[in-house]
């Protein structure tokens, strides 16, 4: 007898039964919306094209970033194609440099609130009661707080600089992670492999990673990408307010905040950092949107 | 509804206490000796400057102590004085918070207006060309921060309607009508990515409600089209999109601060952000604890919305 996931999924790509009655068992058709993936695609050259040009960003660009020209304020030109700033420094490389520390900041805190999240939810959902309840209303604490807000205060008192960034919205982050993981994990300790690995007498620290972390990875590599773009827009208003990694290092947000005192006469100052963000952040949400497609039959 | 409310605004005092343990620590974060860097590099800390910031943070007692003294004024009012003017930074706050609930407000209330129909109308055409037209600018206004948005407009506005004043003071006690006429350019840049979330959360949530048999038969019964659409299926749409709402409420304040900084209005957004420039902490955690707790009030109510508009909640819960 054939799989009934890929008749119907057949079926659906022909245009017959637009939807299945009963939700799918995820694997076959997560993985045969993969492949037809069109949002994850783009938004996976998006995200791998602009990690390329942050790492290759000292070779491909003709000038140093604070290097500063005797041309200030020229217009994009064949020598420098965005133009330059009022210091005469080169808006290309600066933009250019500007994705590495953007890239470094929104990874590193979105890798950061992954692991930190994955362990607490983990944790909270297998043991359950007490555990579960104490630690749930601490992060129900930090997610009271409008994230932006407290990522300008909590910045502001500890120092503006790339660690500190990392480690602040890395904390701020956790929650979503959390909530995922628990959420999930919670579902999966009811399933028949883990009760029967519990029956085993199987160390409940082996349970958590060996059986219930593999199994709810799907969610939160969907919430991974999804705050990766939550931090990349949280870096640029962090260092729009000027906030971010300090000067002379170029960030897109404070790119933006320097060009507004000139920018009736330069206005690709201001144009090209936004454009910048708005295109990584594109990016990802793609590839958030694209795995959730793919994962959620319902979609 | 008496005892569910009551219940809910129960489980909202280990929270609000919470939050403002938060706010109370930002202080102690700052690296190394927080009255020098307080008072700056210049003052002696022996001084009497320095003395006066000990005293007023109760430096000299247990951490928990200087806590409990600090949530006591709190609670009677008395957010601390400010570091660089002395004056209390309560009326302060009070000054400034008209402008950014103001500005809000509007916005919320734009994101709504065109949230809604966009994700009505992306829902019921779905897989055509409208809703892929929808969700693309849906993923934009999701991906553009509103600061670039607000320095786009500005620049556009300034380069092609130079007449448009997108800098006007606003003083909503002197003139609440010109005021809020300012806030408008502001509060539309503000509103497009929460305008983004609630398209979304329309559009899955009507595509759901479009399948359920309770719309063919409203059909099938003879009823018009849009009544169907208004009637059966956006009622039933419409719960989703009321925790959107509550969603991009505290998205909505803490991005007010940064729109306010590209329009020069004279919000909490500008108080806290001079006075981080001024290193006045105690005005900063003031403000971080009077909107979070803006923002809990605006979430129990938006619960509390829930009970009102879903009946099956009242039954269970």
């Amino acid at each position: 007898m054939a799989d009934p996931s890929t008749v119907m999924e057949g079926l659906a790509t022909a245009g017959l039964g637009t939807e299945p009655a009963v939700p799918l068992p995820n694997t076959d058709a997560a993985r045969s919306r993969l492949r037809w993936n069109v949002p994850l695609v783009v938004g996976l050259a998006i995200v791998i094209l602009s990690t390329f040009l942050a790492f290759a960003a000292p070779w491909l660009s003709a000038h140093d970033p604070l290097e500063i020209a005797d041309a200030s304020l020229s217009a994009p030109s064949s020598l420098y194609l965005l133009g330059t700033d009022q210091l005469g420094r080169d808006v290309l490389a600066r933009i250019l440099y500007a994705t590495r520390t953007s890239l470094s900041v929104a990874c590193l805190s979105a890798a950061l609130a992954f692991v930190s999240g994955t362990l607490i939810g983990l944790v909270a959902g297998y043991a359950s009661g007490l555990v579960d309840a104490f630690m749930m209303r601490l992060l129900d604490i930090l997610q009271a707080f409008p994230a932006l807000l407290l990522a300008i205060a909590l910045v502001a008192a500890l120092g503006p600089n790339l660690p500190n960034l990392v480690l602040t919205m890395g904390v701020l982050f956790t929650p979503r992670f959390a909530r995922v993981a628990r959420a999930s994990t919670l579902s999966v300790r009811e399933r028949d492999y883990v009760v029967a690995a519990i029956g085993l007498g199987v160390s409940p620290i082996r349970i958590m990673f060996r059986h219930v972390l593999p199994n709810i990875a799907a969610p939160l590599i969907i919430e991974a990408s999804l705050t990766a773009t939550l931090a990349i827009l949280t870096e640029a208003s962090l260092s729009f307010l000027g906030l971010g990694v300090q000067p002379p290092e170029p960030t897109w947000g404070g790119m933006i905040a320097q060009s507004t005192a000139v920018m009736s006469i330069a206005p690709w100052l201001a144009i090209s950092p936004g454009l910048a963000v708005v295109f990584v952040v594109v990016g990802f949400n793609l590839v958030g949107d694209g795995l959730r497609d793919a994962m959620d039959p319902r979609s | 509804m008496l005892q569910y409310a009551a219940r809910r605004i129960a489980l909202l005092i280990p929270v609000l206490i919470g939050v403002s343990m938060v706010s109370f620590t930002i202080i102690h974060l700052i690296p190394g000796d927080i009255v020098a860097v307080l008072a700056g590099p210049m003052v002696a800390s022996d001084s009497e400057i320095a003395q006066n910031i000990r005293q007023s943070l109760h430096l000299d007692q247990p951490l928990p102590v200087q806590y409990g003294l600090w949530l006591m004024g709190v609670l009677h009012g008395d957010f601390g004085n400010s570091l660089t003017m002395g004056l209390p930074v309560g009326p302060q706050i009070a000054q400034h918070l008209p402008v950014t609930l103001a500005l809000t407000f509007m916005s919320l209330t734009f994101a709504v207006a065109i949230g809604l129909p966009s994700g009505v109308i992306a829902a019921t055409t779905s897989g055509r060309w409208p809703d892929t037209v929808i969700r693309l600018f849906a993923l934009l206004g999701l991906s553009t921060p509103a600061f670039f948005l607000g320095v786009a407009a500005v620049l556009l506005l300034s380069l092609y309607l130079p007449s448009f004043k997108t800098h006007a003071t606003v003083e909503l006690h002197a003139d609440l009508f010109g005021g809020l006429k300012a806030l408008l350019l502001p509060a539309f840049v503000l509103s497009l990515a929460a305008a983004a979330t609630v398209t979304r959360y329309t559009r899955a949530s009507m595509l759901e409600v479009l399948r359920e048999p309770y719309m063919a038969t409203a059909r099938a019964k003879g009823a018009g089209r849009v009544r169907v659409l208004v009637r059966h299926g956006l009622r039933n749409a419409l719960l989703p999109v009321v925790t959107a709402v509550g969603v991009t409420a505290a998205q909505l304040i803490a991005g007010a601060v940064v729109v306010e900084q590209v329009f020069g209005l004279p919000g909490v957004g500008q108080l806290m952000l001079n006075a981080i420039y001024h290193r006045d902490y105690t005005q900063v955690q003031a403000t971080v604890l009077v909107v979070t707790t803006l923002v809990v009030l605006i979430n129990i109510a938006v619960d509390l919305s829930y009970y009102l508009l879903d009946p099956r909640i009242q039954r269970h819960g």
